[in-house]
């Protein structure tokens, strides 16, 4: 049961701030997902 | 040597030690243990600013073959690396985009972080009980042991591939078609799977933990490699996080006893002066000699825990 709850749970945790960001920048009046950019992948 | 003169060192080294003895031997060797700490966390903060990572990883392990294994070098460890990712953040200036992929990821941080530490709370009562037949000791060296040896072949081997040009394929993990999904910009995705990041944040913490890590060392070679984030933005995130990490790894071991204050202030002083001479010397050398060299230094230290392991280390 504690398993499950440890996989479950930040799962959980992970949807919502990504709803909370979604929110926060329709707030902002920006759309949400923005074009991806290429990353520099230089180190 | 005249017999005169070893009579008055005899005389002078009996003096000393009455002296140390009235005033409290265990008082100057105190000093000199701080003093040792200070130019242990100077090599590490060293290593910190030459290679870009926490330095965490040395801290028990030389530590311990300093002086001996004790289960406080691992909250010590984790208050190290809590004021080496606070000056961290406080001297770069994060955006809004910068918290998302963190925050999405400390749920599972947080929850591995306290499986790790409640781990090795149950290996140490066990094994003082008997119940267990692995001791703390053994589990945390050879947990050490292990990990630092994969993470150093590792180092070697995208060293060797990229010098041959067949560098490793990148973000791999993140493609993987596990539901719900987000979409940041910093990564070449459409979408990322959340189940994916909150997993990978899980096994992160659960070693930080258990070993007193600040994550930094699996956290940034992880977000590269297998989630696919360009190296300024993966550093970026990796600073949030281990500072997120540190600060609960920090709080649970001060619960539970395993900090100590004075050795924690000595290697941050240490780290200090170390951190800025290394990364002078980091300017010096190119990306991939750096992380050859990093590979190296996982590997030496591998082997220093696996002698302690193994008893070659007296302690």
């Amino acid at each position: 049961m504690l398993a499950v709850a440890a996989l479950v749970l930040p799962v959980l945790w992970g949807l919502i701030v990504h709803l909370v960001f979604n929110w926060l920048a329709r707030q902002r009046g920006e759309t949400p997902a923005k074009d991806p950019v290429l990353p520099d992948y230089q180190i | 040597m005249p017999a005169d003169t070893i009579d008055s060192l005899v005389t002078v080294g009996s003096t000393a030690g009455s002296v140390l003895a009235e005033t409290g031997g265990s008082e100057f060797f105190a000093v000199l243990e701080i003093v040792a700490t200070v130019l242990v966390g100077a090599g590490i903060g060293l290593v910190s600013g030459l290679f870009g990572v926490g330095g965490g990883f040395l801290i028990v392990p030389v530590l311990s073959a300093i002086y001996g294994f004790r289960l406080a070098w691992i909250g010590t460890a984790s208050c190290q690396a809590l004021g080496q990712a606070t000056t961290g953040l406080m001297a770069r200036r994060l955006n809004w985009d910068h918290l998302q992929l963190p925050l999405i990821v400390s749920g599972g941080l947080l929850t591995g972080v306290w499986f790790g530490s409640r781990m090795l709370s149950v290996a140490s009562v066990g094994s003082a009980d008997g119940v267990t037949g692995i001791s703390s000791e053994s589990l945390v060296l050879g947990s050490y042991t292990a990990l630092l040896s994969l993470v150093g072949i590792l180092a070697l081997w995208e060293t060797h591939r990229t010098r041959h040009g067949r560098p490793f394929k990148r973000g791999w993990l993140a493609n993987w078609p596990l539901p719900p999904y987000a979409s940041f910009p910093q990564l070449n995705t459409s979408k990322t799977s959340i189940a994916v990041l909150a997993w990978f944040g899980l096994a992160v913490g659960f070693l930080a933990g258990l070993l007193g890590l600040s994550g930094g060392m699996i956290m940034l070679p992880g977000l590269i490699y297998c989630i696919g984030l360009g190296t300024h933005q993966a550093v970026a995130v990796t600073l949030v996080v281990v500072w997120l990490v540190a600060a609960q790894a920090a709080a649970i071991h001060a619960w539970y006893g395993r900090v100590e204050l004075i050795p924690a202030m000595a290697l941050l002083a240490g780290g200090t002066i170390g951190a800025r001479i290394g990364t002078q010397l980091s300017e010096r050398l190119g990306g991939s000699t750096l992380r050859n060299r990093f590979g190296y230094l996982l590997l030496g230290t591998a082997a220093l825990s696996a002698a302690q392991l193994s008893g070659l280390i007296p302690h």
